[in-house]
């Protein structure tokens, strides 16, 4: 444990919007419409908001708490908390999981960022204007696809990604206060600026003539317009509030959108004092976050998309993934606003460049655990971790550039950024809650707590949420985790880059198990000299 | 717009809303911890 006196936040406006900013990312606007539309409509807000109060609010106490309970301690992330949790020399290596996760989400997340800022740079260019959907498409393959120069040179995916890794380190390289609170003060106003005067524009359009204008109110005249895609997102399916597989998705988005499971809650957590509040702090967080999504990200793809794509062609963008939607569909629907060019490039910039924001708020923040680590048990400086882990995510995130193509990527995603955050959710929640103790927790949440919490809660978090977790979990692994191992549907040319994407993610598992090791080692001997 | 998609849309709305505006103004009603000036630079 280092010497130095741990930073602190500057402000609480600060803490939340960092918290915040941590939470909102490019899923809230690119995964919260798809997830919607593909289970229920309006009846998906009810196992939403359902799993909003059993699993998404009582995991950010928790993992506010752990953060908390282990940075008056003197740790920064995950296995010096988990210790200070339950004294058992296992626990500091179950804790492995709140470094692997954020790192390794932390490479190809900032590649996928880079693509925002590309974008908003294509934007500003006119390079996306004029180009039809096939156009579209073979824009964004081109640049996914090193081998396919038609458009994009190699060194173009390349370029940018460097840019967007260079300002994540350089905001994390300037502390708690002079970078990331400086970067989610000004970051999460122009993003939610951006996104309220993108929902203006879009809900306000015309009609539009579309090929297919069925289940569109003006089908008869062949047209579709913004309220179409209100009532496609809204319109409850009361046949889906009996599907378990729609509970599911809700508690995933859930899962997802609040980034938790992650580790890097828990790091920003670890900067309060003993009488911050948290409790009513962790719920402004929460509720920032589902404006974001419910509010924002309900209103702006899909509306827009309908209007000039149909309901049908809006499921097919929809059924072929995020990226086409905010890619491909979104450049496509600009490209066709009334007001010309201007309009045109400001939408586009305004679009990107809140996706952006909402990238970059997120991925400085699964630095900041590995970072905490290499600090607090190493010495090393700021600089120092932040250069370090630079230069580890541009080797790495290479490979996904690289190898985007043949799957490199989706396996890091769906093991760390999908089923991990699972486990660790899991495995901190019976720490906090059981190893740790119910009425130790409800104490700890309630230190300095501006908010006292109904005492249901402490029933919920106490017996509700590990269930709620240990059945996702059960369930993911039999509908996902095991067809993903065995690489069921995919060609047998990309098993070589999958395997090899997994062999380099059980590298880092290993290499940050023995870094534990050595830290924890290094502890007991400077122990041994104090004494 | 269809009514029910209408209810459940502004159900969604105002649920969100609400909590995050009362969520800000309970906090702004709660003064923050009183900030103590760096160590040694009281004379």
């Amino acid at each position: 444990m280092s010497d130095k006196p741990r930073e602190q936040w500057g402000s609480r406006i600060g803490l939340i919007l960092a918290m915040a900013g941590n939470a909102v990312g490019l899923g809230n606007f690119l995964r919260f419409p798809r997830q919607a539309v593909e289970n229920g409509g309006g009846t998906f807000m009810i196992p939403y908001f359902v799993a909003f109060l059993l699993v998404g609010i009582p995991l950010m106490w928790i993992e506010w708490g752990v953060g908390r309970h282990g940075g008056l301690r003197g740790h920064g992330s995950v296995p010096g908390m988990f210790e200070s949790l339950w004294k058992h020399p296992v626990a500091k290596y179950l804790g492995v999981l709140g470094l692997f996760m954020p790192l390794v989400v932390l490479i190809y997340y900032c590649y996928i960022e880079s693509w925002t800022l590309a974008w908003t740079f294509f934007s500003l260019t006119g390079a996306t204007q004029g180009l039809d959907q096939d156009g579209m498409r073979g824009f964004l393959s081109s640049y996914q696809n090193l081998n396919d120069p038609s458009i994009h040179s190699m060194w173009t995916p390349i370029l940018f990604f460097v840019i967007t890794l260079g300002v994540n380190i350089w905001v994390v390289s300037r502390g708690l206060m002079g970078g990331i609170e400086k970067l989610a003060k000004i970051g999460m106003p122009i993003l939610f600026i951006f996104a309220a005067i993108l929902v203006i524009r879009v809900l306000s359009l015309p009609g539009h003539a579309v090929a297919d204008a069925t289940g569109c109110i003006g089908a008869a005249a062949g047209t579709c317009s913004p309220t179409d895609g209100l009532n496609f997102m809204f319109t409850p399916d009361w046949s889906a509030l009996g599907n378990a597989k729609v509970w599911l998705a809700a508690a995933g988005q859930i899962f997802f959108t609040l980034s938790v499971g992650m580790g890097s809650l828990q790091a920003y957590a670890s900067y309060l004092k003993k009488k911050d509040d948290l409790t009513l702090s962790g719920v402004a967080t929460c509720a920032t976050n589902e404006t974001a999504e419910v509010v924002l990200g309900g209103s702006l793809a899909i509306p827009a998309v309908v209007t000039f794509f149909g309901v049908t062609g809006a499921v097919a963008i929809s059924k072929a993934g995020g990226f086409d939607l905010g890619f491909v569909a979104m450049p496509l629907v600009f490209n066709q606003l009334p007001g010309g060019q201007i309009m045109t490039i400001a939408a586009g910039v305004m679009w990107f460049g809140l996706l952006f924001f909402a990238g970059i708020t997120s991925s400085v923040s699964m630095a900041t655990p590995v970072m905490s680590f290499l600090e607090e048990n190493f010495g090393w400086t700021r600089r120092q971790s932040g250069l370090g882990i630079g230069a580890l995510a541009l080797t790495l995130g290479l490979l996904h550039i690289f190898f985007y193509q043949g799957g490199f990527l989706d396996e890091w995603d769906y093991w760390a950024g999908t089923f991990g955050l699972v486990i660790l959710a899991l495995v901190e929640t019976i720490l906090f809650v059981w190893v740790f103790g119910p009425d130790n927790m409800w104490r700890e949440l309630h230190e300095g707590a501006a908010l006292q919490l109904p005492r249901l809660f402490k029933f919920v978090m106490t017996y509700i949420t590990p269930v709620f977790l240990l059945v996702m979990m059960g369930w993911w692994t039999v509908t996902e985790a095991i067809p993903t191992l065995l690489m069921e549907g995919k060609p047998a040319s990309e098993h070589a880059t999958r395997w090899a994407s997994r062999g380099v993610m059980f590298a880092i598992l290993i290499a940050q198990l023995l870094l534990i090791r050595a830290a924890w080692r290094r502890r007991a001997a400077r122990k041994e000299v104090v004494t | 717009m269809r009514l029910t998609a209408l209810i459940f849309m502004l159900a969604a709305w105002t649920f969100v809303l609400g909590l995050m505006v009362w969520s800000f103004y309970r906090l702004m009603k709660t003064p923050e911890n009183e900030k103590l000036p760096p160590p040694g630079s009281i004379p």
